[in-house]
Formats: C-alpha cells, structure tokens, sequence
C-alpha cells in the first residue's frame, strides 16, 4: 500500500522531468515565514499515522486543541499570531454544537515563489484552501498537508512562455494551463486519498484560491463556497455541488449502459411526484437525464425502484446517503442497505474560475470570503459581505486586526448565543444587514471562515512586474 | 500528569488592564511589556496543588475591547472562577467594573467564584483609584479582592490560587455540582466517582479523558 501510494506521488510531480530527491521533487523557494503544510520527502509514511491537529496558522497545543473542541461554549478561535496568514488575512473557526467530537473543518494557507522548471524567473504565488470533512477527520486533515504540495508540482510544470501568455491569439492561454493544473491535482489528491481508504473512508469538501500572474483562480469541489467582496457588490466565485445541483450529471451516469452503476436498486429517472404501486400501468410525468422538460410513460415496475437522486437543496441526497456531490475521498461509501458504491458519482473534480485583478478597481477592503457550509447554511452571500464591509469600515485597529475581527463576527454571526440550551441568533439584526430576511437559525455544524484581502497581492505582483522587467533588460 | 480537579477560569475586565499579561506571568512566570490586543480567546492552563490535591486551571483569556463584548458573554458559561481586572492607574477602567459585573452575573452559573484584582500596582506614582475604593467596590459586592502588578509578579500567583481555595472550599460545603461540568468544575481521571456518567458529562466534550496532556 505504501508503494501504491508513493506511485501517486511520484505521478504527482511529475518526477521524471524534475530531478534529484528522492521522489524525484525539486521544490520551490517558499521564503519560510508562512504556514506550509506540505508533503516532505517521508510523507508517505507519515500519512499513516498522521495525528489529529487545527490548521498550523492558528498555532494551536494539542491542549488548546482539546480545550477549543468545548460543544457547549463554542468557543471561536482565532490565530494568535496575525502574521502566520499572509498578508494577515482573517480566520475565525468554532466547532459544531455536538455532531462529531472533532471539528471536521481544515484550512491551509502557503505563500512563496513558484520557480518554473525551464526558466530562471521565479513568480510569487499565495494559496488557501479550505475544507469541510465528513464521516471523519483524515481526508480533510489530509487535504489540508498535500493539496497545496500537488497543486504546486503541477504548476512548476507549465512552460513559462505559455504561463505569461494571456493573448487572445495564443494557442493557449496561461490560466487554462493553470486550470488544468489544478483540475489535475485535485484529481491526484483524491486518487492519495484512495490509498489511505481502507483505514476509514469519509471524504470532504475543497475549496481553494490561487493568486499568481496577476490572476485570482477560485476552484471549489463540493458544498463550501468562496465569494468576492469588492465594493458594494458580491459574488461568488465557486458553486456548490449538491445532489440537486448535479442532478443532471449524477442521473447522466446513473444511465449509462442501462443502469448498470445502479444494480437495479435505484431509478435515475425523475418523476414530477414520486409514483406509488397502484399506479402501476398509468400515464405519469418523467425526464430522463438527456430532458429538460418532461414527457409521459406508462408506469413500469422499474420505475418504483428508490430514486438515485432524492430530495431538495440541501436536504437532497445521492441514493439517499450523500448530500455533497465533489470533494475527495469517501471511496468504499455504499448506499444504505443495497451495497451500490457510491463513488462514481462524486467527483472531485473541481469547477475553476479565474479572473484578471486588473479589471477590477481594488481598495484594501476588497476580499475574497471563503467559508465551509457552516457559514453559508445560515448566511447569505449579501448577508456575509455586509457583516464584512461593516468591520473592515473602520480605521481602528488597523486593517490587521479588522481582517481577524471580521472572520470571527462572520462566525459568530452564524453561530449565534447560547439561550438557555439552544442556539440563537440574535433577533436584532443591526444596521446593515438587510431588515427583511428570512428570521435566521444559527447553524450548529462547523463553521470555519477566512477573509483575505485581494490589494496586498495586487501591490506585490506589480511590484514584481518591476522588479522582473528590470532584471530581464539588464 | 493526572489532577483530583479541573476548575475552569475566565479574565475578564476593561481592554489594556494586563489580562493577558496577568495569564503569562501565571503560566509562564514572565512578563511582556507590549502585549498584542486579543481578539478571539486565549487558553492557559497550569497545575496548582491544595489541600494536598493537584487541581489544574483551565484558563480562558478575553478580549476587552467593548467591540468584542457578545462574543466575550459566551464565555462565561461553564467557568467556576473569574478574574475581573481593572488597572489602578486608569480610573474608568474601575468606572466599567459595575457593567462587567452585571454581565458576568448574568451570564455565568450562580455559584461562580468572582476575584476583583486591582492590577499594575507596580505603577503607584501613576495611581488613580486607591486602593481602600477596591476593597469596598469588593466588600458591597461579595468579592474576594487583591491588587496585583503582572510585571513585577506581586500577588499574581495568590490570585489564581486564592480563587481556587475559594472553588475548592465551595466544593467541600457541596455548593457546586461536581459532576456537572456547566459549573467549570470537572473531576480528573483518576478520581471519578463510582458513576461511570459522571465523568463522560454530556454534550461529548472533546477529550473529556485527556487528562494526560498537560
């Protein structure tokens, strides 16, 4: 098993072309004053017996870890030292109310240079990731220790003339390369994480922001969401992928070769109302996964089998087990009582957008929102932003702190009071967050949120457009 | 190393009365002149000895800042002891103790042992609230009071401890419920009473067993 996973490593990085460690890993300069949670030379044999931890930046004992899982206080914790987080980006997490002993959620953040393997220039790059595990702890824990590793190797591997090459007329643009390499190391971490399946199974969500070349990349595999905050508007730059949301790609497949994925247990047709029985033989309403509008058939008896995708929104679950659709792991997940593997029908491919920060006037309250679905079950993107722009308004503390200060009224504001026994949310909903929202229940899932602000790295990159632009005239 | 009890304490008070520093001269006998603000939660924790029994303190650093204050309220739930600090060279600093107080009482558990620390008494030529309005602020209010200085160490450590004899004594009289850990009070490993639920308490507090780990 250690030797089938080295093998993954070592696709990984592409070793053959690299070079000289001993997986074959040439990495790059990071300048080491940052968080990095990164695969070493031994980390395959590390990974097995990896011990549980909260993500590095918040620099955390395993006393204080133990003290910050309190259920009942939900305590909201805070990295100590600001400036483990580049640029000082704010991160707050609390644990769930009582779900899982652990909080299931990891972050990771790595900044340093990307050096090209064909190339002398070196180009600063800064990355986060977010993750929502489930059914466990260890393949988000995994996440947070490779994922940035593998992405990494894949970029050091794009040819630099392409990597700067934004052009129209180009065959190929650099951010479809860089796309393309975090599709591939999403996909490599996932397969990592099928090495370590036998141990346990569960699986999480990943979510992951790139800032390189200029651009903002935002990939996002699963339900937790990362949003922009610039001005007075918000958006967000990831979807969630949830059995409704998928439900034509999951059904697409649940149809292939006839149903075979399926054992004959489930039915990938959907039906404007589930049919009973006794209907059996009359004209009911139906799509299959190739239809967006619907059509009748006589009731046949396969049709009465479970349906593949059940449910709504959130509430909507993949053979009645799962309710995320992207992430990594949950390899030998069957469905409940029939022994169908559910595997094939998540993906952890991610979905990739990215955009140019030159398009955008950026001001140093501009941010990037990510947050596990602990956040964005209960808040909305309008809600998250406003709550933001309001604690990054002020002038004191400086913006530091107020990054900080923001994640963790993002948190709390999700969290909510303990009344009595239960959570609340408190009922006045002060100034500028909107009067006529839905009356909110807190969420008692794990709720983890980073706000990183987009100007610092703007400022760097054109720092760096100078400084290489000299050194390559000279 | 195992303890016969686990009290949890909080700080709370004013920002910049030296909560923080009180906290690090306690836990690690220093003292930092220039203390970054506390946003979230710190946790401390050291192992005292009374009455010939190892009792370890589970404390919970705030953040002053008025701005911090909700999320501060939620702290107060399951501690057995607080610390209420002013600094006794800045006057509204004791001015606020009335509002802490009020919050504390209304937050926290009934029986919670509330110690009034008047701080910095290092800074004497700079005082501003003397120490006699301390002592009465405490006497009309039913605490135990102590000026200490976080710098120069005076008293700290009998703060910690004076609070705890305070928990402890409240526990021999049967005032606090050991065995419910909403009370900041928990009962080490080894000494869990005959009640195999006593310990495991409710709500799956994380690691509830770990006394282990120091």
């Amino acid at each position: 098993m250690l030797n089938r996973f080295k093998t993954v490593l070592m696709n990984a990085v592409g070793a053959s072309e690299l070079g000289t460690s001993e997986l074959g890993i040439e990495y790059p300069v990071t300048d080491g004053d940052v968080d990095i949670d990164y695969i070493n030379a031994n980390a395959a044999l590390e990974i097995e017996t990896m011990p549980y931890s909260r993500p590095s930046f918040l620099g955390l004992t395993s006393e204080e870890t133990q003290v910050s899982a309190d259920h009942r206080v939900r305590p909201i914790i805070v990295p100590r030292d600001l400036s483990r987080l580049p640029w000082c980006a704010g991160y707050a997490e609390c644990i769930n109310a009582g779900k899982s002993k652990l909080n299931e959620d990891q972050a990771s953040a790595t900044r340093g240079d990307l050096k090209l393997h064909d190339s002398n220039i070196t180009i600063p790059y800064v990355m986060f990731s977010m993750f929502d595990g489930h059914a466990g702890y260890q393949v988000a824990l995994s996440a947070r220790i490779h994922l940035h590793r593998i992405i990494l190797d894949r970029l050091m591997t794009i040819p630099s003339v392409d990597l700067f090459n934004e052009s129209d007329t180009a065959v190929v643009k650099g951010s479809d390369l860089v796309t393309g390499a975090i599709e591939i190391a999403y996909r490599l971490m996932d397969q990592s994480v099928e090495m370590q399946a036998q141990r346990g199974g569960g699986g999480c969500t990943a979510i992951t922001i790139l800032f390189l070349n200029g651009r903002l990349y935002a990939a996002g595999a699963g339900d937790s969401r990362t949003v922009l905050v610039v001005g007075e508007g918000q958006k967000s730059l990831t979807r969630d992928h949830t059995p409704d949301s998928e439900s034509h790609r999951v059904r697409a497949l649940g149809s292939l070769r006839g149903g075979e994925l399926l054992k004959g247990h489930f039915t990938q047709l959907e039906f404007m109302r589930r049919p009973i029985q006794q209907e059996l033989g009359l004209m009911i309403l139906y799509r299959d996964p190739h239809m967006t509008g619907w059509a009748y058939k006589s009731l046949a008896r396969p049709d009465l089998r479970l349906p593949l995708i059940s449910g709504r929104g959130k509430r909507s679950r993949v053979m009645g087990t799962i309710g995320v659709t992207r992430g990594f792991g949950d390899h030998g997940l069957k469905a409940a009582n029939t022994g169908v593997s559910i595997k094939p029908f998540l993906s952890s491919q991610p979905e990739v957008t990215s955009l140019n920060l030159d398009d955008y006037d950026l001001t140093e309250r501009d941010c990037v929102i990510m947050a596990t679905d602990g956040l964005w079950d209960v808040i909305t993107e309008k809600e998250a932003a406003n709550i933001l722009r309001k604690t990054l308004a002020p002038d004191t503390p400086s913006l530091e702190y107020r990054l900080t200060m923001g994640a963790q009224e993002l948190v709390q504001a999700a969290r909510g009071q303990l009344v009595g026994r239960a959570w609340r949310t408190k009922s006045e909903n002060s100034e500028g967050i909107a009067k006529n929202t839905k009356p909110s229940i807190p969420s008692v899932d794990d709720i983890s949120v980073l706000a990183v602000p987009i100007y610092p790295y703007l400022c760097e990159h054109k720092q760096w457009i100078k400084t290489t632009q000299q050194y390559t005239s000279t | 190393m195992s303890y016969a009890y686990l009290f949890k304490y909080i700080i709370i008070g004013d920002t910049g009365v030296g909560k923080s520093c009180l906290l690090l001269q306690f836990t690690d006998k220093r003292f930092q002149p220039v203390h970054d603000l506390t946003i979230g939660v710190e946790f401390g924790a050291r192992m005292i000895t009374i009455d010939g029994k190892q009792i370890k303190l589970q404390i919970w650093d705030t953040a002053g800042q008025e701005a911090f204050r909700s999320i501060t309220r939620s702290y107060y739930r399951g501690a057995a002891g607080a610390l209420l600090v002013y600094d006794i060279t800045r006057r509204e600093t004791f001015n606020h103790l009335t509002t802490w107080l009020e919050d504390a009482r209304q937050h926290s558990n009934s029986n919670m042992v509330i110690m009034l620390i008047g701080n910095k008494s290092d800074l004497d030529s700079r005082r501003e609230v003397r120490r006699e309005e301390g002592e009465a602020f405490a006497r009309e209010h039913g605490l135990v009071f102590m000026e200490t200085s976080a710098k120069t160490a005076a008293n700290v450590e009998e703060a910690f401890i004076n609070t705890a004899k305070e928990i402890y004594e409240k526990i021999q009289e049967g005032v606090f419920d050991i065995n419910n850990e909403a009370n900041g009070i928990k009962i080490g490993p080894q000494h869990s009473p005959t009640s195999p639920g006593g310990l495991a308490g409710n709500g799956g507090q994380g690691g509830a067993q770990g006394g282990g780990c120091c």
